[in-house]
């Protein structure tokens, strides 16, 4: 009698450290079910299986309070990333010399102040966030394909500025201009001859936010 | 010349400039921290200007802003802060048996020498494409 009672006090019951664990103090409680294709499944797997899954729906998440935070901006696009207020400020040294060919001595230019890239190529970071470009009709200014490009919601787009436009159900990024009072998106690639798009409506046209700047990463 | 930068880049047909999903890099899951993605290791991190056209093919244009990271191995096909005669140059590296060559645009002489010394590798690229001057005046 006595040594099965012993037995069972052993089952069940609390145990300290069990279960899953809680992630950045939210409950995920529900569990999902899909079933996809085989190479559907390869994707997934490649682009970092749940993970990743779990970051783009953090990411949705945060450019839908973005939106509604400032109801008056024009909306965040799904693909946004939004930026981060971070905790330190790095600081780093800028040095004054200009590069080129047949400059002096590098020692005797070398004045340096220190900038925080953030504030450099942010100037409000709670209505801006980050997209990443994709082809070659921006190059003249230096938009490459792979480029991380800052997007400024409360700025309102002049003629001349480059935005981030939402035109006939596309996200694209051109050069405002108006001419006569039509507005017209220009891209800026001389080589390529791309033609001009002269939206007929606003309608069809939406500009989401100033293009403030841009960075390439190459390793 | 081409800088070998180019051909790496795939390049679409169409003309539009679409928009991807900016993916974030592990570690910055919270959003884009710009100091931490861009300077990984903000204490061999230096910024500076390019004033020249010479690296206009590989996606480097006069008055753009570059990050120097100085903890990285230079390897084939970087582009680089070298210094060279006493001057800084911002090239494409080759790195070739009898030496260093820095590879530019065509108006640029190659040097082939083995007098160049790399000050760092350029990890990113920075442009302010936005009139800036203005928001300050505003502001």
């Amino acid at each position: 009698m006595e040594k099965k009672s012993k037995k069972l006090s052993r089952r069940g019951g609390f145990r300290i450290g069990a279960g899953r664990k809680p992630n950045e103090g939210k409950a995920y409680t529900y569990t999902l079910q899909v079933r996809l294709s085989d190479a559907q499944k390869q994707t997934y797997y490649e682009a970092g299986g749940h993970p990743w899954l779990r970051r783009l729906l953090n990411q949705t998440e945060r450019n839908q309070q973005a939106s509604q935070a400032h109801p008056e901006l024009p909306p965040v696009p799904s693909c946004a990333q939004q930026i981060a207020v971070p905790s330190a400020t790095v600081r780093i040294p800028m040095v004054g010399a200009n590069i080129s060919c047949g400059f002096p001595s590098p020692a005797s230019d070398y004045t340096s102040e220190d900038i925080d890239l953030n504030g450099f190529l942010v100037p409000s970071p709670d209505v801006s966030y980050i997209v990443r470009a994709e082809g070659d009709s921006m190059i003249d200014v230096g938009i490459f394909p792979g480029d991380y490009l800052v997007v400024d919601r409360s700025i309102e787009a002049r003629g001349g500025d480059i935005v981030l436009a939402l035109y006939d159900g596309s996200l694209t990024v051109k050069r405002l201009k108006f001419n006569d009072g039509a507005v017209e998106l220009h891209p800026e690639n001389n080589a390529a001859d791309y033609p001009v798009q002269r939206p007929e409506d606003w309608q069809d046209l939406q500009i989401l936010g100033v293009i403030v700047s841009g960075m390439t990463k190459y390793r | 010349m081409s800088s070998g930068l180019n051909e790496s880049v795939p390049r679409p047909a169409s003309g539009t400039l679409t928009v991807l999903p900016a993916d974030c890099p592990d570690g910055l899951q919270e959003g884009f921290d710009l100091n931490a993605f861009l300077m990984p290791v903000p204490y061999a991190a230096f910024v500076f200007r390019m004033s020249s056209g010479a690296m206009r093919e590989a996606g480097i244009l006069p008055g753009d802003y570059v990050v120097v990271d100085r903890s990285k191995t230079p390897k084939t096909g970087d582009i680089v802060l070298a210094v060279y005669q006493k001057t800084f140059m911002i090239r494409t590296l080759m790195i070739r048996e009898e030496g260093y060559e820095l590879l530019g645009d065509a108006d640029v002489p190659v040097c082939r020498d083995g007098q160049i010394s790399i000050f760092g590798v350029v990890t990113a690229r920075m442009r302010r494409q936005w009139h800036w001057n203005n928001a300050v005046q505003t502001a």
